[in-house]
């Protein structure tokens, strides 16, 4: 049977060879779309986590606005000392975040300020990454780093002075003087102009705050462990007046970027996979109704309609399979080739007014996907030819000898 | 003889007579009297906060309705911090890094040194006065003067931070007049916040509040108090004084 089915895939070169084609390109396509959904989600959630918001926030407890922390860790000692042995923890740093007004000789402007641990940050977070000029923070204690749009704004360089000003824990009006060391670009126009790094230790000074700080931020070694991590770190640090969030609870704008993105994507997906399935049952539907007259002969013969319908079948079932490893070929060559090269998109200027967005894209394989698109196509192939048998199987030799 | 006296007593009486004033004549009055033409101040102001509270020692410093310069003595923290005002616009002066700071526009809002009043209030201190209409609601007789409650509306298309602001003050028999108590609304009608104006004695020569209350509505357990411990009004003030490069000195 199986080789009756392999003799007449190969009867019609021509026309299984357009199945086949158009089977392939199909998948390859559905595995391309889904590698660039893939890749659009890790690159943004890795880059905006990278560049600000970390995997992983310790707060304290009750803290309204969870972006810019209202409340204080008073001890950090104990959450430092959990977060060092915690499974599954990379890497984390203390922090205080807040907002500030950066000022120059030139301009004052709103800022966010992040004071952070510059030997810890170099390897935890990204934002070493984007310097386009200047050097990474070092032990000194005023140094700073500005986004290009900021430092335009402010009309400083490299060297320049820095005025901040924000409100202390006590309600005065804390200023530190800071030195322009480095000016990265990280893509985003709102990050660029509005976030000015720092060492820890000058930002407690600003807002008075002493040894104290408003954030912990970390980064897991698996992603994909991520809330198992968390609920480990939030059972380490019970008793302690903290709260453990992950990403997802504090940049809501990510979730909401990353939703909307999903929804579009996964329509054109959806679309994609619709036509690729019509365009199988197509082919397959119109080679068998080619072939009535020779199902029809065959039935004149003595072959049962069974044996007819699993001819078919066998036939569809290896034409589908031929398009499928054709199809999983040439999608894989696809996806190693931009996951090497990259793939210039504008996403990034698209999303980059809100947060950073990188503008090459390097494509990833999602296996799981893959294997449940490559099974897909594979059962819409070996059906699609099925109609077309069962319509000849039901008309009686002698009509099926008469269609032309 | 004794109706010489008495008619002199009745003359004495009429001079006394309050010269009948508008309702804008009240306003401006009551905004003037704790700043005069110029005058300087020695002022404590406490602020309480349900998470901290703190005290300032502020010598301040007005001329006309344009110029204001303000001087933190105390706590030695902020020690030499200055606030000068020139018009619209204003400046800072960190003592603690020995930087000026020029107010941008976007700060207007923030809070002046971690108390009830921002930036805009000593911008806008006559704002009551110019940009707004005024209308008389009441007046009723209070403890030797009489109280005034005033509302007063923005005028079209000014420059205004409140929706409506209900105003007391009291008229003395004499033409003095003092605020008692003013409330801020938002353009929603919202009370925002409320400042009494209490404790008048003589100081400086004149009849003034010397203890002024701001309580924000919706920040329960906020409240900042001004307890003016010293003013000399008509003090000579030429305009360098109020400059940008004194400031820095």
């Amino acid at each position: 049977m199986w080789l009756l089915a392999w003799r007449n895939v190969w009867r019609n070169r021509r026309r299984s060879l357009f199945t086949v084609l158009s089977i392939g390109s199909g998948l390859a396509a559905i595995l391309f779309g889904q590698s660039l959904i893939e890749t659009i989600q890790v690159q943004l959630v890795e880059k905006a986590t990278g560049v600000f918001s970390g995997h992983l926030q310790v707060l304290a407890r009750g803290v309204g606005d969870l972006k810019l922390p209202d409340k204080r860790i008073e001890d950090p000692g104990p959450v430092a000392r959990a977060l060092e042995v915690a499974p599954g923890v990379a890497g984390w740093e203390r922090r205080w975040v807040g907002t500030g007004l950066a000022s120059s000789k030139k301009d004052s402007v709103g800022v966010l300020v992040c004071g952070m641990e510059p030997e810890k940050d170099r390897t935890l977070m990204s934002i070493a990454s984007y310097l386009v000029r200047g050097t990474f923070l070092g032990r000194e204690t005023d140094g700073a780093l500005i986004g290009e749009k900021l430092a335009a704004q402010l009309g400083v360089d490299l060297g320049g002075e820095l005025v901040l000003m924000a409100s202390a824990i006590d309600g005065s009006i804390g200023a530190e003087v800071l030195k322009v060391r480095g000016i990265y670009r990280t893509g985003s126009q709102t990050f660029d102009a509005s976030i000015v790094y720092a060492p820890l230790s000058a930002v407690q000074r600003l807002h008075d705050a002493g040894a104290r700080v408003n954030q912990f931020v970390a980064r897991v070694s698996d992603p994909a462990r991520l809330d198992q991590v968390r609920d480990g770190l939030a059972r380490s640090l019970r008793g302690l007046p903290v709260a453990v969030l992950t990403w997802k609870d504090v940049d809501h704008e990510l979730v909401g970027v990353q939703r909307y993105q999903d929804a579009i994507l996964n329509v054109i997906l959806a679309v994609v996979f619709a036509i690729v399935g019509l365009g199988i049952l197509n082919t397959m539907f119109m080679s068998m109704l080619e072939r009535t007259r020779e199902f029809g002969l065959l039935m004149a013969m003595g072959a049962r309609r069974g044996t007819v319908l699993r001819m078919v079948a066998a036939e569809s079932l290896l034409l589908g399979a031929l398009g499928a490893a054709a199809g999983a070929a040439a999608g894989w060559a696809l996806i190693a080739y931009y996951g090497r090269t990259g793939l210039a998109l504008p996403v990034g200027d698209a999303v980059g007014f809100f947060m950073p967005f990188d503008r090459v894209l390097y494509l990833r394989p999602v296996w799981g996907r893959h294997a449940f698109a490559l099974a897909a196509v594979l059962a819409a192939s070996a059906l699609s030819g099925l109609p077309a048998a069962l319509r000849a199987a039901r008309m009686s030799p002698a009509d099926s000898l008469r269609s032309v | 003889m004794i109706l010489r006296a008495l008619a002199c007593a009745l003359a004495l009486g009429a001079a006394a007579q309050a010269p009948k004033l508008t309702v804008h004549e009240v306003v401006d009055r009551a905004n003037k009297v704790l700043r005069g033409d110029s005058s300087r101040a020695r002022v404590l102001m406490s602020i309480t906060t349900p998470d901290w509270s703190r005290e300032l020692d502020i010598e301040s410093w007005n001329s006309g309705r344009t110029k204001a310069l303000i001087l933190i003595h105390a706590p030695p923290k902020e020690k030499g911090t200055a606030t000068l005002r020139r018009g619209e616009e204003m400046w800072m002066w960190m003592a603690r890094v020995e930087r000026l700071l020029k107010i941008p526009p976007a700060m207007m809002h923030s809070s002046w040194q971690g108390s009830d009043f921002d930036y805009e209030d000593i911008v806008k201190a006559d704002s009551i006065v110019k940009d707004y209409e005024h209308k008389l609601l009441k007046s009723s007789p209070g403890p030797g003067y009489d109280v005034y409650r005033i509302q007063a509306d923005p005028k079209p298309d000014a420059p205004v931070v409140w929706g409506k602001v209900l105003f007391e003050a009291g008229v003395f028999p004499d033409g003095w007049v003092i605020p008692l108590r003013e409330e801020d609304y938002n353009e929603r009608g919202e009370l925002v916040r409320t400042i009494v104006l209490s404790q008048v004695r003589e100081l400086g020569g004149r009849r003034v509040p010397t203890r002024l209350e701001c309580a924000p509505e919706r920040k329960k357990g906020r409240k900042t108090v001004l307890t003016y411990r010293d003013i000399q009004f008509d003090v000579n003030l030429p305009d360098s004084f109020f400059s940008v490069s004194r400031l820095q000195k």
